[in-house]
């Protein structure tokens, strides 16, 4: 996808979060653009869609996203591909053919047969393909009108799973229905039977994005055997980290066996190393259910979580005195730091969205990955892995756990009157409170001394005397205005931890 | 008035103000009936009773009672019971026996967080007579 794609991209994002109008000045300001910019990208995506305004805009108030519309085109999108190929669609699935046939020479005219092109477009595309490998420290070679690309086996996996775009889905599902060219249903169907059977095994769920992850490699893999069976691996594994693997026991069956129902659909023998791989991939992926349980964390995911969570929680200005957070952010680091080291990239599909909805949150992330590459000697951690930071984060701002509740007394002159109703309706409404007991008003000098921790008395009656600025008087109505105040006293005493 | 039903309820009530209200209360659990009135003069000035529209909950604890009750009254008429809560259709009184048996207790603070439903004060405010009964009779069968 390149920029300007990502623009028009942004700019709906953008528009289907505001129900209401939205000037192009404002626009601009967004995209960090012009706004003359801004009318040519909306003039471009109504011009795109099928339908005619996708973007209505109306004099004074600006543009606003027809949703229904929206929701419609984005729908028909996908299925709606026409035979004609776009210069840059060619040249990726020229790009394919080529890497799943290295290090194979084809012949040019038999590549090109399809899209009636000529020489001089041929020639361009081959600078094109030839930087795009560049990318992957791939070399396109060009011998007697044929072109063949030539490098180790890891890199090429990794150039063909970044160019393809199916691999860009969330719900893997989708996969099944899937109407692209190049995509063999029957392949489609063995993998995820696969994926089940990793899942049924290790007795676990891969959740997204490693179910594609693993999903990808798998396919690649099959594609790559059945293209050119007799490929050559240059890459070396090292006895220590095959010793590594083979202590790691059930994942290490796990991946043998896999291995080993591939070598049976495709009717061929495949290299050791292949068990490697998918091993890698499995260690990189984040999985749920017993597993993660069971599974020690080593100091290093340790540190690096808590470098994560004591630099945001001092960035975004909230204490995160939360474990839970904890658990699930180590558990996502464990992995991540597996795909550091083995250069496993995991694409992030919600990578837009996340950047737009927490923005400030996601820019936070990026600094400290940054700082924790450095001081952990780490390769860079990319856009997408702190993507899924960043929607740690926002999950625990948005659930608001990272305050703990307020303990809280609820009394009244019978401690059973209206203090069970209000209770009943303050906790309705009030979540954060932790309503720890409820007392009647003369004994509630005994139940501030059994509850030191107490923050918070909510009374149904005036209290004469001692007075502690604890206490809130409300009605047992719990009106509108009882509840403003309450809040009020919630944000008070988070304030004041 | 031993073992009598710890809840009552009462259709068609002919009360026209609060001190009628505390007098019959009175005089039907206490032989103290000045003091439990005063009782409940002395708790409303230090919160109000109202609990929702229309709707009142006066409750003491008391020395004086005999036998912890509750008692709801649907008026004939609806009345101001002071100067903000007006038009009072509905009367839950609770009188509650010092020292109370923890069972009993645990019943009365059911039947509060009930009223906490609106749909339930709802009911009980528009009720016809025998479905007004049947849902506190319900209360007591079902939660003793």
């Amino acid at each position: 996808m390149n920029s300007k794609d990502n623009r028009e991209q942004e700019l709906l994002l953008f528009l289907s979060k505001n129900q209401d109008y939205v000037t192009s000045e404002d626009l601009a300001e967004i995209l960090r653009t012009s706004q003359k910019t801004v009318y040519r990208l909306i003039k471009k995506i109504n011009d795109k869609s099928q339908f005619d305004s996708l973007i209505v805009s109306e004099k004074g108030r600006g543009y606003k996203l027809d949703y229904e519309k929206f929701i419609n085109d984005q729908k028909n999108n996908h299925s709606s591909k026409g035979d004609s190929f776009s210069p840059d669609e060619r040249r990726k699935r020229i790009m394919e053919e080529l890497l799943l046939s290295s290090p194979k020479a084809l012949k040019i005219h038999q590549l090109y047969n399809d899209y009636y092109v000529g020489d001089s477009v041929i020639f361009s595309d081959e600078q094109v393909i030839g930087d795009e490998l560049k990318k992957f420290d791939l070399i396109l070679e060009r011998k007697n009108r044929t072109l063949a690309v030539i490098g180790a086996e890891a890199n090429i996996r990794k150039a063909i799973k970044e160019s393809n775009e199916i691999f860009n889905v969330i719900d893997i599902d989708d996969l099944k229905m899937n109407q692209e060219l190049n995509f063999n249903q029957y392949d489609v169907l063995f993998i995820l039977d696969q994926l089940r059977q990793i899942e049924k095994d290790l007795n676990i769920t891969i959740p997204y994005p490693y179910n594609v992850n693993i999903f990808s490699h798998l396919y690649i893999l099959l594609s790559r055997s059945r293209k050119n069976p007799t490929f050559v691996f240059t890459d070396q594994v090292s006895q220590e980290q095959t010793d590594r693997m083979k202590r790691d026991s059930i994942l290490y069956e796990v991946s043998k066996s896999i291995v080993h129902r591939l070598m049976k659909y495709l009717n061929q023998t495949l290299p050791d190393i292949e068990v490697y791989f998918l091993y890698q991939y499995l260690v990189s992926s984040r999985m749920q259910g017993t597993m993660v349980t069971t599974s020690n964390l080593s100091s290093k995911v340790v540190q690096v979580t808590e470098v994560y969570i004591e630099e945001m929680s001092s960035r975004i200005g909230i204490t995160i005195d939360n474990q839970s957070l904890f658990v699930d952010l180590a558990n996502h680091i464990k992995p991540m730091l597996n795909r550091l080291e083995h250069k496993i990239r995991v694409t992030n599909s919600l990578l837009s969205q996340i950047k737009v909805t927490y923005d400030e949150l996601f820019l936070n992330v990026a600094i400290v990955s940054a700082l924790i590459s450095e001081t952990f000697n780490l390769p860079a951690i990319n856009e997408d892995e702190n993507g899924f930071i960043t929607l740690y984060f926002a999950k625990m701002i948005e659930t608001s756990q990272h305050q703990r509740p307020i303990k809280t007394l609820i009394m009244c002159t019978t401690g059973i009157g209206t203090s069970e109703l209000l209770k009943a309706k303050a906790s309705k409404k009030f979540p954060e409170l932790d309503i720890v007991d409820l007392v009647a008003s003369r004994n509630v000098q005994k139940f501030e001394e059994k509850y030191p921790d107490v923050e918070l008395i909510l009374s149904t009656i005036q209290v004469q005397g001692d007075q502690s600025s604890k206490s809130l008087l409300v009605s047992a109505m719990f009106t509108v205005d009882d509840q403003k105040r309450l809040q009020r006293k919630i944000e008070e005493i988070y304030h004041g931890r | 008035m031993v073992g009598k039903n710890l809840f009552q309820s009462y259709f068609d009530s002919h009360f026209q103000t609060k001190e009628d209200v505390y007098e019959w209360i009175a005089e039907h659990t206490s032989q103290q009936r000045l003091t439990v009135i005063d009782q409940f003069e002395e708790r409303e000035k230090a919160g109000s009773f109202l609990i929702a529209e229309h709707v009142v909950l006066p409750h003491i604890e008391s020395e004086e009672v005999e036998e912890s009750q509750i008692m709801m009254f649907r008026l004939a008429k609806p009345f101001d019971w002071d100067q903000e809560s007006t038009d009072v259709q509905l009367i839950i009184a609770l009188v509650l026996k010092k020292d109370e048996e923890i069972g009993t207790k645990k019943k009365i603070s059911l039947f509060m967080r009930s009223l906490a439903d609106e749909a339930f004060i709802d009911e009980l405010l528009h009720a016809e007579e025998t479905t007004f009964h049947q849902k506190i009779i319900q209360f007591q069968e079902e939660r003793s």
